[in-house]
């Protein structure tokens, strides 16, 4: 490999022109994108095969301009002119500008910019297919005359003028500097812009019909708030009404899968101790693990990416600003707390969209107060417990399911708005919020990559912990020190802790052990329970409840239960991005004891007031 | 006539009707990081702008701008001059 040779091609353009659509075209990789600006938030690397060898094509992060007024827009300068000094970057052989033939003059300012700068420029003209939809009609021919640099007009998503583009990344890498036209020359980019947007675009008729008729559904004065709450609520139903047929047939499956395993190690004659390991504990709490978690995963993740894809979450943040603002904090959060519902960790990188230093610190501490798709089944099976217990049906079930999660999002406000009057004191600063075209989601594609891309992801990770952690728990359950094993011991000592916030040590033991993954707190706890004994069978949610109340469950005990999975520590990879993203032990300390302390807090109340009354 | 003479006015981009087309004038005072950006994004004088919707929960208006659509806070918009269109 000679890698000196190996050349450099960056992919710039506007936030949310399908850079990474193309990026993902060109290379064959599998970058997610989505509908709303910043989702591309660090540069990925990739590799183009064209006729004159391989290229490396980087994936530069969305940008306005090149004046690095922003920390993505500082990445995007480096990337495109290249940084002298410490962490010294060469700037890249080749530009490839990707606008977004839908609103082309506004991608015209930051294409001239990079002109200015660059030689070897390509523009790449997407969504083509969207344009011509809007009755938008471009003029190839006249702006490769205007900007003398070669047009390549694409409709990324469905692989249209791919070919064309890697000839012409091929052609401009092989002139010679010579041959190359000087670098474009304006005195004042927006009124030229607006000058070749002029002579080149066409537009019949407005373009907008139908994104204005929409918005007046998902934004509108009187819809958007009860169109958001259904859209919340039908999420949640769906994903909680299918879900749980699946994890019981899951469950029966890796029934079987465990009986299995335990007759393969007798067979294999493998000694009590080291079968009992596997079978009682690393594969115990690993299937549960999958039959608590891969359903709703499976189910959650495809409709969130419909959302997503069709241009839903800017609305969302443009309807609840007032909210954010009145908190001091961006509005830009709710775009990050909706990541969260999907993963934590995820949400808190999401974070580097807002631009305020403040406004981000607050976004990353209250992330954690959304329930992820790791709590989501948990608190959705804590939940069946709790309405088994009160006889009531799949309907409360449903509504106690979203009236928590909006009790989590206005929980994460009351937060943010503590902090910018305390620790991160300050009021909302400005921003800006683009609101993207609606465009109809690719219903296949959007399940098949939400379920190989992120489900199987975040369920590999989970695994990854749950086995493990499912060892360490058998081996506190297993080891005796002076007739009592480790885990009772351990238990016994936080039984006062639990009992003081309506709940156990065996469920304090559970909580602490589940710190690397969420997903594990259930599974957890049924060992806890059956301490080192006879293996619990493989149980429907149903038998989960039987279950618990014959070790003492209440109601309130449930209701603790359900909040504290709500509001505590976030998981150990969510802590990790947050010191990663925060660079503070400072800040990554208040971000793991502010939901510690509240959701303790509201346990002791729940718990104090049920002793009174009841 | 007093309705020329309005016409005529520059006002910030906050007074534009809903539905309402207008051409921007310019920006009232730099605000830094704020103006650059709305600088960016393309609010530049002579440009037209179409105030295309406000917040169900007030505080914010959206604005197309170069064939986007972009919300901002009232805050941000009042920097924005713009006169009506001739």
């Amino acid at each position: 490999m000679d890698n000196e040779k190996q050349r450099t091609v960056a992919l710039a353009g506007n936030p949310n022109v399908g850079k990474s659509t193309v990026f993902n075209a060109l290379t064959g990789m599998r970058q997610h994108t989505g509908n709303w600006p910043g989702k591309t938030v660090s540069g990925a690397v990739g590799t183009v095969h064209t006729s004159v060898g391989d290229i490396s094509l980087v994936d530069v992060p969305g940008a306005y301009s090149l004046s690095a007024r922003s920390p993505e827009e500082e990445i995007a300068r480096d990337y495109i002119c290249g940084r002298s000094g410490i962490g010294e970057r060469k700037a890249p052989d080749a530009v490839i500008c990707v606008c977004d033939a839908c609103c082309l003059e506004r991608n015209l300012l930051l294409t001239l910019q990079i002109m200015k700068l660059h030689r070897r420029v390509i523009v790449c003209v997407n969504l083509c297919d969207e344009a011509e939809k809007r009755g938008i009609t471009v003029d190839f021919s006249c702006l490769e005359k205007r900007l003398g640099v070669p047009v390549v007009p694409c409709a990324a998503r469905y692989g249209v003028g791919l070919e064309e583009l890697t000839a012409a990344l091929s052609k401009i890498l092989m002139l010679d500097d010579n041959a190359l036209p000087p670098k474009f020359d304006c005195a004042d980019i927006p009124i030229t812009a607006a000058e070749l947007s002029r002579e080149c675009v066409n537009e019949v008729g407005d373009p907008r019909v139908l994104d204005r008729r929409l918005d007046r559904i998902f934004a509108g004065k009187f819809s958007a708030i009860p169109v958001s709450l259904f859209l919340l609520a039908a999420v949640f139903f769906i994903t909680l009404r299918a879900a749980t047929p699946l994890s019981d047939a899951l469950s029966f499956i890796l029934g079987y899968a465990e009986a299995f395993a335990v007759k393969a190690c007798d067979l294999l004659r493998l000694p009590d101790i080291v079968s009992s390991a596997i079978c009682d504990g690393i594969l115990c709490v690993l299937f549960r693990v999958i039959s608590v978690m891969l359903p709703p995963m499976a189910i959650f993740f495809p409709l969130f990416t419909l959302l997503e894809d069709f241009g839903y979450l800017p609305r969302v943040a443009y309807t609840f600003d007032n909210c954010f603002c009145k908190c001091g904090a961006c509005g830009k959060q709710a775009l990050t707390l909706m990541m969260g519902f999907g993963c934590n960790a995820a949400g808190v990188t999401g974070c580097r969209i807002i631009d305020s230093e403040r406004e981000r610190l607050i976004a990353i501490i209250t992330n954690s107060f959304v329930p992820c798709n790791g709590r989501f089944p948990v608190i959705s099976a804590l939940l069946i417990i709790l309405c088994t217990n009160l006889g009531r049906g799949s309907f409360f079930h449903s509504a106690l399911m979203c009236s928590l999660t909006l009790c989590g999002i206005i929980l994460s406000l009351v937060v943010s708005r503590f902090l910018s009057r305390t620790l991160l004191h300050g009021t909302s600063s400005s921003f800006t919020l683009e609101l993207p075209p609606y465009r109809a989601p690719q219903i296949g594609h959007v399940i098949i990559r939400s379920l190989f891309d992120r489900t199987v992801f975040v369920l590999a990770r989970a695994a990854a912990v749950a086995a493990p952690a499912g060892l360490i728990i058998w081996a506190l359950g297993n080891i005796s020190f002076g007739g009592e094993s480790l885990l009772s011991c351990f238990t016994a000592l936080l039984d006062p802790i639990g009992h003081l916030a309506g709940m156990d040590g065996v469920m304090m033991c559970a909580f602490i052990l589940s710190l690397p993954a969420s997903e594990i707190i259930l599974p957890l706890m049924i060992m806890g329970y059956e301490c080192g004994g006879t293996m619990a069978p493989m149980m429907s949610t149903a038998s989960l409840s039987d279950f618990f109340i014959s070790h003492g469950w209440s109601s309130v005990t449930a209701i603790c239960a359900v909040i504290f999975t709500l509001v505590h520590w976030p998981c150990s990879t969510t802590v990790i991005t947050i010191y990663k993203e925060t660079h503070s032990i400072k800040w990554t300390a208040a971000a793991v004891l502010i939901p510690t302390v509240i959701g303790y807090s509201i346990c002791v109340a729940v718990n104090a007031v049920s002793h009174i009354f009841f | 006539m007093t309705d020329d003479f309005t016409k005529s006015q520059s006002r910030p981009l906050t007074e534009l009707k809903l539905g309402e087309s207008a051409v921007i004038d310019g920006l009232s005072e730099h605000r830094g990081a704020i103006s650059n950006r709305l600088l960016d994004i393309g609010f530049t004088s002579g440009c037209t702008v179409e105030c295309v919707g406000e917040s169900p929960l007030g505080g914010m208006r959206a604005y197309l701008v170069r064939g986007t659509v972009t919300a901002l806070r009232h805050n941000d918009a009042s920097t924005i001059l713009c006169r009506s269109k001739a």
